[in-house]
C-alpha cells in the first residue's frame, strides 16, 4: 500500500523546498519515499509539482492517484484535482477556489503570508496546514526544518517554525476530517540506520569519486547539470582546474578524451542534444582506443524536445555512438542502487576495452529523490587496468594516435588490408561480453518475460504483487555488447516477451529483435508523453499482452 | 638534437608547401629548449596541416578537424607537467573550431596554439577559408568569396590570448626565435604562421607574402597598439605582436 501526497503550485514559490522537508520526514518515521519533481522550462512562474509517494514497502515510481493535494493556486488545483482518489484530501488556498467541500478545504494561506512572514513561507504555512490536519504533533517538524535550513542560518530556521505554527494555528479551527494516509499517524514504520535520500545525479557522483573521477568538463543541460555543478563542487579549487565548463558538448568530450589519454579519469554528462554533439568526440574515442564514459541523462526528444520531462530514446544513438561503426559500449542502470556498482564498472570496463562507454540514465531516475540502504562498496581494479597502457611522459615510448585508420604503426593508412585487421579486432573485442552484473532478473512467472530498462524498473515492481503469477522480469544493464547468450536461456522459457519502450518507436524492441528470435514472440508496450510507466500502465500491458497470446 | 623530435618519416605534403618549413621549425624550437621529447604531446587538427604530428618524435594525437584545443586543453590540465602543443589549419582553427580558438584564449590554459594559415582548404583541394580574401576564387567560390575575412591576431587580442606572434613559415630565424618564446610562455600562446598552399592558391605565395608582410614596430606590451597596427595592416604583420 503506497500514499502520494502532491503539492502544486508556481514554480519558484517554494514548492520542491517544502516537498523536501515532507520526504525528510516521512524517511525519517521510516517510510520509504519516491519524490518526482515535475517543473517547466523556466526559472520562475509556471506550474511545478513535487510529488511524493511513500508507504511501509520500498517505492520507486511515480503513483497514477493522489491521496492528498495540496493546490495553492488555480491552475495547480485545475490540473491536478481530478488525480485525487475518491476518498481523498484536497487542501487550497482561498485565492483558488470559493468552493468548499467536505474534501476540499481552503485556507486564507496566501493573504496570512502576506501579512505575516512574507510570500516565500506560504508552503510552510501549508506544510503547517497540512501537519494540524494530519495530527502530526508541531514539535516532529523542528529538526526537519533545523536540518534543512541549517546553512541558511538561524533566522530562516525561526521564520519557517513561525510560518509553520501560523498554518496549525489556520487549520486548528477547521473540522475533523478522516486522514487520506491513515498511517501517517506519528509512530516509526521501521528502524533503518543508514537509510538516506538520494536522486540519481548525486548517486553518480559519488559512485564517480570512488571510482577514481579526477576530471569533469561540461555544458549545462537538463537533467545532467547537477552532476558536473556536485563536482566541481568536490573538486577543490587550489592545483590546476579538475572540472571545466566547455562552450559547448563538443569541447567538453574532447577535453575528457585529452584528460583520459594524458591517465585522468574523467567523466561527462549530458543529455540527448548534447549527445548529439558529443558523438563526433565518441568516434574519436572509439577510433583511437581512448577510455571514455559518458552519462546521457535521457529527456524528450528529437531536438529540445520538452527538456524536463522523461523519455528513454536515445538508445538507438548510444548504440551507433557516431557514426561508422563507432560501436561504444551501452550501460543502463535499473535503479540507484545499480549505479554504484554500474558506474564504477564503466570506468572499468572502458579502460579493458579501450572504448568509450555510454551510461544511459533518464530524467525519474537522475532527479527523483528516494531512500537507499546503507551499501558496501568494493573497489575496482582500474590503476591496474590503466597499468596497461601507455601515458605520455613515458621515455622512448612516444605514439601516435589518429583518428584516421591507423596500421599496426600508429600510422594513418588507407590500405585494405590493415583497415579490415584493425576493424574486425575492435569488432571482436566490443563484442566479448563481461562477466560481472549484466542484466537484473527477478524469476516469478512463466508465460511472460518483462523487459525494460532504466527507471521503468520502479513501474514494474510498482505493479509486481499483481503480475507475478505471470510474468519474470528483467532489467537489462548492459545493452552493448548484448549478453546474448545469458539471455537466450530466460527468453526461452517463458512464452512471450513484453519490452516496455518509454519511446515512440520502440527502440529497445528494435534491439532485441535484431539479436534474437523469434520475433513474433515478442509485444511491447510504450510510452512517450514524458511521463515515465506507472504500475497501472504495466498492470495493463500485461494483460494485453495475456489477451492476446 | 632537432632529429630526436623526429618521427623519420616522409610527409605527404606538396613539394615546396610551406608546412614544411613549420615541422622544421617546431622541432628545433623543442630541441634548443632541450625539452625530451617523451615530454610533449602534440595535438593537431585536420588538414593538410594536421598532418604534422604525425611527422613528430613525441606523444602525438592526431584528433578531429577544428578540435585540437579542446583534447589539447584536456591533456594539459590533466598532467600540467607535460609541454602541450595544438597545432591546424586556418580552417581548423577559424571556421569549425573557431569557438574553442576564442574560448582557449580566454580560458588561458598554458598551452601553445600554432595555425598554419594558407587561407584555404588544402586538403580538401582548395575552398575557401575564413581567411580567404574578398573575391577570392576557389572551387567552392567560382564567382568569389562574398565574405569578409577574419584577421586572426585581432580576433587573439580581442578574445584575451596573452601572448601573439606571427611569422612566415620561410623565416626560419624569426619563427624559431617566436615559438621558443611562445612554449616557454606560461599561459595561452599563438603563433600563426604565413604557410603557403603551393598547390591551390595562386596568390598568396611565398613571393607574395614576401611583398606584403612587414616586421611589427609598435610596442607589444601594449594591447591598444597591438590592436590598431594589426588592423592597419589587416593582420600582415611578422614577429611579436602581444605580451601580457
Ligand atoms: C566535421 C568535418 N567536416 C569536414 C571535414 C573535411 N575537412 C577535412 S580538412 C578540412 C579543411 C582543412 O582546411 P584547413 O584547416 O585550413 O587545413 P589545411 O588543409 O589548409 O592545412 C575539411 C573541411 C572533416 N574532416 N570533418
Ligand atoms: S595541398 Fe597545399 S596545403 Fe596541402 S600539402 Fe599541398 S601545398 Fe600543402
Ligand atoms: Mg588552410
Amino acid at each position: 500500500m503506497h500514499y502520494c501526497i502532491k503539492l502544486g503550485g508556481i514554480q519558484g514559490e517554494g514548492v520542491d523546498t517544502v516537498g523536501e522537508l515532507l520526504s525528510a520526514y516521512l524517511h525519517a518515521r521510516g517510510f520509504h519515499v519516491y519524490a518526482y519533481r515535475n517543473f517547466t522550462s523556466r526559472i520562475r512562474g509556471g506550474y511545478s509539482s513535487h510529488e511524493i509517494a511513500f508507504g511501509k514497502e520500498p517505492v520507486r515510481s511515480k503513483q497514477a492517484n493522489v491521496d492528498l493535494l495540496i493546490a495553492l493556486d488555480g491552475e495547480a488545483l485545475r490540473r491536478d484535482r481530478g488525480l485525487v482518489s475518491e476518498k481523498g484530501l484536497i487542501i487550497t488556498d482561498e485565492s483558488a477556489t470559493e468552493e468548499s467541500q467536505p474534501r476540499l478545504l481552503s485556507f486564507p494561506i496566501a493573504s496570512k503570508a502576506k501579512t505575516g512572514p512574507g510570500n516565500v513561507y506560504k508552503w510552510t504555512m501549508a506544510l503547517g496546514v497540512m501537519g494540524a490536519l494530519l495530527n502530526i504533533p508541531e514539535k516532529e517538524w523542528h529538526s526537519v526544518i533545523a536540518a534543512a535550513f541549517e546553512r541558511k542560518g538561524q533566522a530562516v530556521i525561526d521564520t519557517n517554525l513561525a510560518a509553520l505554527s501560523l498554518g496549525y494555528g489556520l487549520a486548528g479551527s477547521s473540522p475533523q476530517v478522516s486522514s487520506p494516509v491513515p498511517d501517517l499517524d506519528g509512530s516509526q514504520v521501521r528502524e533503518h540506520q543508514g537509510s538516506r535520500l538520494i536522486q540519481g545525479s548525486e548517486a553518480i557522483v559519488e559512485s564517480a569519486l570512488m571510482a577514481g573521477c579526477d576530471f569533469t568538463a561540461g555544458y549545462p543541460i537538463s537533467p545532467a547539470s547537477e552532476v558536473f555543478s556536485l563536482l566541481a563542487r568536490e573538486f577543490k579549487p587550489d592545483g590546476p582546474r579538475r572540472a571545466v565548463q566547455t562552450e559547448d558538448e563538443i569541447s567538453a568530450v574532447f577535453m575528457a578524451v585529452g584528460a583520459s589519454y594524458a591517465g585522468a579519469t574523467p567523466l561527462v554528462a549530458t543529455s540527448g542534444p548534447g549527445l548529439s554533439l558529443m558523438t563526433e568526440g565518441i568516434g574519436l574515442a572509439a577510433m583511437t582506443r581512448t577510455p571514455l564514459v559518458v552519462i546521457d541523462a535521457q529527456r524528450t526528444g528529437p531536438s529540445t524536445g520538452m527538456p524536463t520531462k522523461h523519455e528513454q530514446s536515445d538508445l538507438a544513438l548510444a548504440l551507433a555512438g557516431g557514426h561508422g561503426d563507432a560501436k561504444p559500449l551501452v550501460m543502463a542502470p535499473s535503479c540507484v542502487e545499480d549505479i554504484f556498482t554500474d558506474l564504477p564498472r564503466a570506468f572499468l570496463l572502458a579502460e579493458q576495452y579501450r572504448s568509450p562507454v555510454l551510461f544511459l540514465t533518464d530524467f525519474a531516475l537522475m532527479s527523483a529523490r528516494t531512500d537507499i540502504d546503507a551499501l558496501h562498496f568494493s573497489g575496482s581494479d582500474l590503476a591496474a587496468a590503466r597499468s596497461k597502457r601507455i601515458l605520455p611522459g613515458v621515455p622512448d615510448q612516444m605514439f601516435h594516435s589518429t583518428g584516421n585508420q591507423q596500421g599496426a604503426d600508429g600510422l594513418p593508412t588507407d590500405m585494405p588490408g590493415p583497415r579490415k585487421a584493425y576493424m574486425t579486432e575492435r569488432m571482436k573485442t566490443l563484442s566479448k561480453v563481461p562477466e560481472g552484473d549484466n542484466f537484473s532478473y527477478t524469476k516469478a512467472g512463466h508465460n511472460l518475460l518483462i523487459v525494460a530498462l532504466g527507471s521503468t524498473r520502479g513501474a514494474v515492481e510498482a505493479a509486481w504483487p499483481e503480475i507475478r503469477h505471470e510474468a519474470s522480469a528483467l532489467y537489462l544493464r548492459l545493452l552493448s555488447p548484448l549478453p546474448v547468450e545469458e539471455l537466450e536461456s530466460i527468453f526461452a522459457s517463458h512464452k512471450r516477451i513484453l519490452v516496455l519502450d518509454c519511446n515512440a518507436s520502440g527502440q529497445l524492441l528494435s534491439h532485441l529483435k535484431a539479436n534474437f528470435s523469434p520475433h513474433d514472440k515478442f509485444c511491447s508496450a510504450l510510452r512517450f508523453d514524458g511521463e515515465p510507466f506507472m504500475g497501472e500502465d504495466i498492470i495493463r500491458a500485461v494483460k494485453e499482452a495475456m489477451d492476446n497470446e | 638534437m632537432s632529429k630526436d623530435y623526429d618521427r623519420g618519416l616522409k610527409p605527404t605534403w606538396c613539394v615546396g608547401c610551406g608546412d614544411f618549413g613549420v615541422l622544421r621549425a617546431v622541432e628545433d624550437s623543442l630541441a634548443s629548449l632541450e625539452i625530451p621529447p617523451h615530454n610533449v604531446v602534440a595535438v593537431s587538427g585536420i588538414g593538410c596541416s594536421g598532418r604534422i604530428s604525425g611527422y613528430m618524435n613525441a606523444y602525438t594525437f592526431h584528433s578531429a578537424h577544428g578540435r585540437a584545443l579542446p583534447l589539447a586543453q584536456g591533456v594539459k590540465l590533466a598532467r600540467p607537467e607535460l609541454t602541450v602543443l595544438a597545432l591546424g589549419g586556418d580552417g581548423d582553427g577559424f571556421a569549425i573550431g573557431l569557438n574553442h580558438t576564442l574560448q582557449a584564449a580566454r580560458r588561458n590554459v598554458d598551452i601553445t596554439y600554432i595555425v598554419m594559415t594558407n587561407n584555404l582548404y588544402g586538403l580538401t583541394k582548395g575552398q575557401t577559408s575564413p581567411l580567404s580574401p574578398k573575391g577570392f576564387v576557389t572551387g567552392s567560390t567560382p564567382h568569389g568569396s562574398l565574405d569578409n575575412p577574419f584577421v586572426p591576431a585581432s580576433l587573439m587580442l580581442a578574445a584575451g590570448a596573452g601572448y601573439v606572434a606571427q611569422s612566415s613559415s620561410a623565416d626560419q630565424e624569426v619563427l624559431q626565435g617566436l615559438l621558443k618564446e611562445a612554449i616557454a610562455y606560461k599561459g595561452f600562446a599563438f603563433v600563426n604562421i604565413f604557410s603557403p598552399c603551393v598547390t591551390f592558391n595562386k596568390i598568396h605565395t611565398y613571393q607574395w607574402f614576401k611583398e606584403h608582410l612587414r616586421p611589427a614596430t609598435h610596442n607589444s606590451t601594449d594591447l591598444g597598439e597591438a590592436l590598431s597596427s594589426v588592423n592597419e595592416a589587416e593582420g600582415l604583420l611578422t614577429g611579436l605582436i602581444y605580451r601580457r
